[in-house]
């Protein structure tokens, strides 16, 4: 059997299991790439892991209408120039519909934040980088803001979607108090614990849309980073030697 | 500002406060074309208002705005220019009219405050300006300002701006009369929202645009001389300025205090000057002023927050340095450090003075002067300290003596970086008499974190009587470093943080790596989830995979080459926080289903997953449920200790005092109801495994005794069948000085406190007195542990052997308002006087101790004498009485400096 795991966030680490390898932060990467001028005009970056890279198994999406996984429509969210102002004073990525939308109504992704004032929502996709059939695992705690709903679905090959949670289902998250000296800092975290079989040409999807049909003004998290590794989403994959 | 006053003054605060900028508006008869282009002569013979800072920090910012104006007798115009960051101005967008929210654009506002009343005008880089007045401005109290626009107020008579590269500029009229009357006040801020740099003219200690106090006087006078400043005036070591200025006018520079000379040549002053650090945490200042005809037509000031690094004693006892001379001891300060740098750890090359009298030696730290102070030769030392951080004992300081015990005096610490100097503070100290002190045989006594790195260092610990030092480490130097304190007579504790395989690294957290890279390791909760705990997972207590054999497999490897066999762990809430909501992994309930048909054969087995929705309903069930988590989890370990036994109990291995191989573990987590066992997975399962646990005094010595004495009750009560080996963990002072946080107490404080608690622990039954930690330990505390070891040594027989005897006092029980386990409450039926004995053959060891009153008191001591015997005092030898048989009491006094005493008594023939 042979493992290969994804992380997507934590240090890019090499555990004391010799047969699994980590990859860092894909937003690590993300950014790696956007400031390196390779993602100009794309939606796509590569995953890492230790040398092997495997290009554009990350997207990034908006979704332009629908409110389930079996209706939405997504378009690409594409990098936009490392050398927009905001983006160099900042050091955030931003990721817009076209070249030319780089304001902040517009859906992006700036860092770990996801302003979609005017759109359905955001998503971002993970491709079997593998090319052959092999089982996949779905781990961790993908934190979200209270007023977004999640889903996490496999949209396979022949265009059939498998969903894996929705946090409509109020066993799907848990939340974590913090408690600070004046109030108490509440964190959501939907629960992923998932395994799949992942074949070629499917894509696990990480979506979100407002939980009420409306955001916040001020956009919303949803994490693929964040808060120590264990909290993150962790994809293992495996596939028979 | 009054306000503030009387706080600064209050507080004692060395800030210099702020005098304000000056602005003078002069006179013009030339009218420029407001096309936005700031190109006419009339301009250049205007005072620049520039040099704009971040509040806060009060950098210069790096976007910097120049502000002009002149009047005409009826209006007043004025222009302003903006550099802006690279590739900004490219997309500038449509005009807004009159609206306020332009300030989130790249914009420039002008604050004109009158007495009540103020006018704002705000210009942004695409060309839309917002005016408006408010009248109910309170200067002197921004908390009563009412900051209601009037939008319907318009003031701008002409307007216009321009872009050229990455800087824009604007020109503007407005009437005179539309400023308020009266005094006038004026700032200008530069709004830069998206870029995270908006600026002030006027200094400001924090965004707060809507307070004037700082804002600058603004005055109309007949001429002013063009100024413009070429260099900003700087605050940052080799520093300089430069100013342009027209006619016979004069630029002058002030920092400091002091005034610079200047450098004139073709109408501009140049000033060069060094910025030195000052003593104390005061703001470094500089006044830009300009002088026509005799006035102060122009002031700017510059203030830059010192930077600064201030050193704490942190490990002294009380307020003293205690030093020894008698056993050539090292005495070390551990420093709390503090800097207001960006970062945790800076290289500030900062160095620490010591003024020590004659006979101390600062070790690490070079001779850099001698002074006379107070009719006495005082030494100066200096110590390097290239990096500083903001934490406690990254950087200590280490002293020896040769003067005599009992001396006392004063040291005198104080610290340079670059920026500032910390004054200079005294600290007392004293010489310390310890006497050297063999260890005791069997009973351990040591220090958490002792990690010695030979066994040189070991003998001198020694002296004071430890007989235990932990060991960590995987390397041949460990295994060496064991076998020679073995065989110097040392017993080792592997660990003092052990867990499997994470000795050296990750300590027993290391735990964690095992559930990440085995899902069988993971606990999972009733939906069948991974229980995640903060950064890690919760570990099932079913595991028993790969990492837990590999793990146990090296770790007994490495024991057998250093010849160990002690395990110390410290199992604390983190290992198994969350106990309660797990644990529902596939392997737990097949282990469940097999319990419970051994256990039930004729009831049904149960489903976890359905009767732990609603416990209470399933009370039965419950409690076997926690009954079988807990002892689950006790064979975790007990698994562990079974591996460890087999390979490690000869004679050649054994590292403590104890039989065979050895679990020890820190803190019993008072598993004394269902609820918290279910929560700990702690019953006495646990401690059949762990029969030798460690219990923390770290409070008072009564705060700690009547907890550690509920604890030995509820243990007895709720699990007799175990005998449970304690180890007394003392800090050698109360953590946090016992006056706040978990640990904080209500009794009063004693020299000998924690001589008084050794005392104590010899009479519980207790095997050991093991220091939590080492980096804690001052001299003082270590006579007396030192103390408390010679008494020890006396009846080290009777305390490892004896078995407890009713000992009582005629004093009644009182109620005690404490901060038992860190809250506050009242405890009934409390003792006043701690009175135990412990018996063996023909001597009884009995200790009396009152830590509350602490005036002197006499006590009957309640004993039923068997037969005629000789009290004596353990500590001075003195015969205090000889009894009768049948006797029922003897009497004692507790002066106020000997709150503890022990009493040996031995039977006549």
């Amino acid at each position: 059997m042979k493992k290969i795991i994804l992380l997507f966030a934590g240090l890019g680490i090499l555990t004391a299991a010799a047969a699994e390898i980590r990859f860092a932060d894909p937003m690590i990467q993300l950014k790696k790439d956007f400031f390196a001028g390779k993602m100009t005009g794309k939606n796509s970056h590569a995953a890492v892991a230790g040398k092997q890279e495997f290009p554009d198994c990350w997207k990034y999406y908006y979704i332009a209408s629908g409110d389930k996984p079996e209706n939405f429509v997504l378009q690409p969210l594409n990098a936009i120039s490392p050398d927009l102002p905001v983006a160099k004073l900042w050091n955030k990525v931003i990721l817009a519909p076209s070249a030319t939308d780089k304001k902040f109504e517009y859906p992006a992704f700036i860092d770990i934040y996801f302003y979609p004032k005017s759109k359905m929502g955001g998503a971002y996709s993970f491709t079997n980088p593998l090319n052959k059939k092999c089982k996949l695992y779905l781990e961790g705690n993908l934190r979200r803001e209270k007023s977004v709903r999640a889903f996490v679905y496999i949209k396979r090959a022949d265009g059939t979607i498998k969903l894996l949670t929705d946090d409509m289902d109020s066993d799907a998250w848990q939340h974590q108090e913090t408690k600070l000296k004046d109030r108490t800092l509440v964190r959501h975290y939907l629960k992923l614990q998932f395994e799949e079989e992942f074949n070629p040409g499917d894509i696990l999807v990480m979506a979100c849309t407002p939980r009420d049909g409306k955001f916040p003004a001020k956009g919303y998290i949803f994490s693929i980073s964040g808060w120590g590794a264990k909290w993150n989403p962790v994809i293992s994959l495996e596939t028979a030697e | 500002m009054k306000l503030k006053l009387l706080f600064a003054v209050l507080l004692g605060v060395t800030h210099v406060l702020y005098a304000g900028n000056i602005l003078s508006i002069g006179k013009s008869s030339e009218i420029p074309v407001i096309d936005g282009k700031i190109n006419e002569k009339c301009w250049e013979d205007t005072l620049a208002v520039t040099g704009f800072t971040l509040p806060g920090s009060l950098k210069y910012a790096q976007y910097q705005s120049e502000v002009r104006m002149f009047h005409n007798g009826n209006y007043l115009y004025g222009a302003i220019c903006c550099q802006s960051p690279s590739g900004s101005l490219n997309n500038r967008q449509v005009p807004l009219q009159d609206n306020p929210a332009i300030w989130k654009n790249d914009a420039l506002e002008l604050f004109f405050v009158g007495k009540g009343e103020a006018r704002q005008l705000i210009i942004d880089s695409n060309g839309s300006y917002f005016d408006a007045a408010s009248r109910q401005v309170v200067v002197e109290d921004s908390f009563n300002t009412v900051w209601r626009h009037d939008k319907k107020f318009a003031v701008v008579e002409k307007f216009a701006v321009e872009t050229a590269g990455d800087s824009w500029s604007a020109e503007f009229v407005i009437p005179l009369a539309a400023l308020p009357a009266g005094e006038l006040r004026f700032n200008a801020i530069r709004d830069m929202p998206k870029a995270a740099e908006s600026s002030s003219w006027a200094l400001m200690e924090a965004p707060r645009w809507w307070e004037f106090d700082t804002a600058a006087e603004m005055i109309f006078v007949d001429r002013v001389p063009g100024m413009k400043i070429e260099v900003l005036p700087q605050l940052t070591g080799e520093s300089r300025a430069a100013v342009k200025i027209a006619g016979d006018a004069q630029a002058e520079l002030l920092v400091q205090g002091k005034k610079i000379p200047g450098n004139i040549s073709n109408e501009v002053t140049a000033f060069t000057y060094s910025v030195t650090p000052e003593t104390g945490y005061k703001s470094m200042r500089l006044i830009l002023r300009v002088i026509a005809g005799g006035k102060v037509v122009y002031s700017f000031e510059h203030e830059k927050p010192t930077g600064y690094v201030k050193f704490t004693p942190i490990n002294l006892s009380g307020k003293t340095l205690c030093l020894n001379s008698s056993l050539n001891l090292e005495s070390n300060i551990g420093w709390e450090t503090r800097h207001n740098y960006q970062g945790f750890k800076v290289k500030k090359n900062t160095r620490l003075h010591f003024l020590v009298p004659e006979g101390i030696v600062v070790s690490k730290a070079q001779i850099t002067g001698e002074i006379n102070r107070d009719w006495q030769k005082y030494i100066r030392y200096t110590q390097d300290v290239p990096w500083v951080y903001n934490g406690r004992f990254w950087i200590k300081s280490f002293f020896t003596t040769t003067l005599p015990s009992g001396s006392r005096g004063k040291i005198y610490y104080s610290s340079e970086c670059p920026d500032s100097i910390q004054p200079e503070i005294a600290i007392e100290f004293e010489v310390v008499d310890i006497k050297e002190v063999a260890p005791p045989e069997k009973f351990i006594t040591g220090h958490y974190d002792n990690w010695v790195p030979t066994l040189q260092a070991a003998m001198v610990w020694k002296k004071t009587g430890s007989n235990t030092f932990p060991l960590r480490g995987n390397r041949q130097h460990s295994i060496d470093l064991a076998r020679e304190l073995k065989k110097a007579g040392f017993y080792i504790r592997r660990g003092d943080y052990f867990w499997p395989d994470g000795v050296y690294q990750g300590g027993a957290r290391n735990f964690s790596k095992w559930a990440e890279n085995d899902r069988q390791a993971r606990a999972r909760d009733i939906a069948g989830y991974y229980i995640a705990n903060g950064n890690d997972f919760q570990i099932s207590p079913a595991y028993r995979g790969k990492f837990y054999d590999e793990a146990i497999a090296k770790e007994i490897e490495f024991c057998k080459k250093a010849g160990i066999n002690w395990m110390a762990f410290d199992l604390e809430n983190y290992i198994q926080p969350r106990g309660n909501i797990g644990d529902f992994s596939p392997r737990t309930l097949g282990l469940f289903r097999e319990y419970w048909q051994k256990k039930f054969p004729d009831k049904a087995i149960p489903d976890p997953k359905q009767f732990e929705k609603t416990p209470e309903k399933f009370p039965f069930e419950h409690q076997q449920w926690v009954n079988f988590k807990c002892a689950l989890w006790a064979d975790f370990f007990g698994e562990m200790k079974r591996r460890f036994a087999k390979e490690l109990s000869g004679s050649e291995f054994q590292s403590s005092p104890f039989d065979g191989a050895v679990f020890s573990d820190w803190n019993t987590e008072r598993p004394f109801t269902l609820e918290r066992q279910n929560q700990t997975l702690r019953n006495a399962e646990y401690f059949k495994v762990f029969n030798i646990m460690e219990l923390d005094a770290y409070s008072s010595i009564d705060r700690n005794l009547r907890e550690i004495e509920w604890q030995f009750s509820m243990m007895e009560k709720l699990f007799p069948e175990v005998k449970v080996q304690w180890i007394i963990t003392p800090s050698p002072d109360r953590l946090n000085n016992g006056s706040w946080g978990f640990y904080i107490t209500t009794a009063p404080r004693m020299k000998d406190e924690r001589k008084y608690l050794f005392m104590e622990t010899m009479t519980m039954g207790a095997k050991g007195f093991y220091t939590w930690y080492t980096p804690f330990i001052t001299m003082d505390y270590l006579r007396q542990f030192a103390e408390g070891v010679a008494l020890l040594n006396k009846v080290e027989k009777i305390v490892l052997n004896g078995t407890l005897v009713k000992v009582e006092s005629d004093l009644p029980a009182i109620d005690v308002e404490e901060y038992f386990f860190g809250q506050k409450s009242v405890w009934k039926n409390q003792k006043q006087v701690f009175t135990r004995g412990l018996k063996y053959g023909d001597q009884t060891l009995i200790s009396v101790g009152e830590y509350r009153n602490l005036q002197e008191m006499t006590v009957e001591v309640k004993f039923d004498f068997e037969s005629d015997t000789t009290i004596r005092d353990l500590e001075t030898e003195e015969i205090i009485a000889e009894v009768r048989q049948g006797a029922k009491s003897f009497t004692v006094k507790l002066p106020k400096d000997r709150r503890c005493r022990l009493f040996l008594l031995t039977q006549k023939d």
